[in-house]
């Protein structure tokens, strides 16, 4: 475990490093965020992030530290006070293309059908549908959806939801996937399910992925490298990378080179002053 | 009880608890002597209606084609409007705030006045009938289309749906239970405004049926164009009912438990 990039910020900003081998997918330059004109509330203190192509990134923090924020402002749906965001290259001022979004409620539309729904995105195009559907059928099976494509989501449970809004965030091939705390609604077993399976989409389509997250063991299962936010306004207090071989399996949690990135995490929530005992 | 749960069964259930109820006002009148100028029995109201079928026929065609076009009107217009209201921010503090100052104006009042300006033929009626259906489509239309999740548009946003496309894929459909409340209620109220505007001024209608009947004490014929007013109602409540369940088979109202 001795090479471990991290890099520990003292002043609220903290660049992390960015691999060699990549040109980066995501750069964030001193990107901040107040909601209220002057003096309202301060989300996000100077970020700076860069995420590589292929990358998969976590971004792990307490409730309400901003990191939802962070996320919506590289998927454009909001714009950052302060500073730069780019994707691909390109100054992020709308939703930018070849981006999938998965958020924490499944958002599946009650009156379309599951593979309705997963045809969404190419509906919003105006496209054919038919050059998806091998697609659209490959995911399905993919994520254990196969004899479900005509059920409507009231149909199905929490977990089958969520896969189909992967599915969904996936029809159109994005090189970019961002995910809001896609599991944080489910049960720990179905969680830990998907975690296992969203590893195995990843390394087989070789994806950018940004997860947020507030759950320590599926940051570091699934990452490469894991972002550590602080307390409302967030900023990046570490930026750690796992090393650890892939596939991961569930039962690597037991071992002690998870555990120590695990603890490591804690550490500075601790410092941070989060996770009092009493 | 395991046969009547279905849709069947409770329809006997609705059919049975109908036939008690005319049974205990036919018995009731009877026994307690109550006059046919007050109340005529149901057999009596029968009779009545067995005796000049087309005449209601004709009257109630005329009335119905009043309330339906009122609540066309209304519908169109009201939906047109909504849209506007939802999606221009201006329209929305101006015309809103007007349409639900106007509607507490009781709209039946207004009847006299729409005779001054559309005459007595068909078109006061109609306006009428129009005026009194469009508050209800209005309001539920744009409670339908306001209360879309805001995960909902987020989504839409990430996706590069354009204003039509979140409007037509995503507002629309979601709108669409709190549209049909709406116009399950405008369409009872059309039929009401039909009627309010037959009485007013009319030669012709189950309003004016009642009207004239009254004149001549004549209960059982009030009662008679009561009944087909009832009926009209049911049957009309029914249809669009009918049309909520083929467009809205996800909906949670009219999915069978699993």
């Amino acid at each position: 475990m001795a090479a471990m990039a991290e890099v520990i910020s003292i002043s609220g900003a903290a660049v992390a490093p960015l691999p060699a081998f990549a040109h980066p997918q995501v750069e964030a330059l001193d990107v901040r965020k107040c909601y209220g004109s002057h003096g309202g509330v301060n989300a996000l203190e100077t970020i700076s992030l860069s995420v590589a192509k292929g990358e998969f990134v976590s971004i792990l923090g307490p409730s309400a530290c901003g990191k939802t924020t962070f996320l919506r402002c590289i998927a454009g749906i909001e714009k950052p006070t302060e500073g730069t965001i780019k994707v691909d290259g390109a100054i992020v001022d709308r939703p930018p293309d070849g981006m999938g979004m998965v958020f924490q409620r499944d958002v599946l539309l009650d009156w379309r059908t599951i593979l309705d729904n997963i045809f969404l995105p190419v509906d919003f195009r105006h496209e054919s549908r038919k050059p998806y559907y091998r697609r659209a059928h490959e995911l399905l099976k993919l994520f254990g959806l196969t004899g479900f494509e005509r059920h409507f989501p009231s149909q199905l449970s929490g977990g089958m939801r969520q896969r189909a809004a992967i599915c969904r965030a996936l029809i159109t091939d994005p090189g970019l996937l961002l995910m809001d705390e896609p599991f944080g609604a489910l049960d720990a077993m179905t969680r830990d399910q998907l975690n296992v399976e969203l590893q195995h989409i990843w390394q087989s389509t070789n994806k950018t992925v940004i997860f947020v997250t507030h759950s320590i063991p599926e940051a570091v299962f699934l990452s490469d490298r894991v972002e550590v936010f602080s307390p409302r306004p967030g900023r990046i207090v570490s930026s750690l990378a796992i090393d650890l071989p892939r596939p991961r399996r569930m039962s690597m949690r037991h071992e002690p080179g998870f555990n120590h990135y695990c603890s490591k995490i804690r550490e500075y929530f601790e410092a941070m002053g989060l996770f009092k005992e009493e | 009880m395991g046969k009547l749960n279905g849709r069947v069964g409770s329809g006997v259930i609705t059919v049975a608890s109908f036939i008690v109820f005319f049974l205990l006002w036919q018995f009731g009148a009877k026994l307690f002597g109550i006059r046919p100028v007050i109340l005529p029995t149901p057999l009596a109201i029968m009779n009545e209606l067995a005796t000049s079928p087309i005449y209601y026929l004709l009257q109630g065609w005329y009335t119905l084609l009043t309330t339906l076009g009122g609540f066309f009107l209304a519908l169109i217009i009201g939906v047109a409007l909504s849209v506007l209201i939802v999606e221009v921010k201006f329209l929305d503090n101006v015309l809103y705030a007007f349409i639900l100052a106007l509607n507490t104006v009781p709209k039946v009042a207004v009847a006299p006045l729409f005779v001054i300006w559309l005459g007595t033929g068909a078109n006061p009626k109609i306006a009428i009938a129009f005026l009194i259906a469009f508050f209800p489509i209005v309001i539920d239309t744009v409670l339908g289309l306001k209360s879309v999740p805001s995960e909902m548009l987020d989504l839409a946003s990430t996706l590069r749906g354009g204003r039509w496309g979140v409007l037509r894929r995503i507002r629309f459909p979601c709108a669409l239970p709190s549209m049909f409340a709406g116009m399950k209620v405008a369409l009872s109220l059309a039929l009401v405004g039909a009627i309010v505007g037959e009485f007013v001024s009319s030669e012709r209608g189950l309003g004016y049926v009642i009207l004239a009947a009254q004149g001549t004490f004549d209960t059982p014929r009030v009662f008679g164009a009561l009944f087909c007013l009832a009926v009209g109602g049911i049957v009309l409540f029914w249809i669009v009912s009918l049309i909520e369940r083929r467009l809205m088979p996800w909906h949670a109202s009219q999915q069978p438990r699993y």
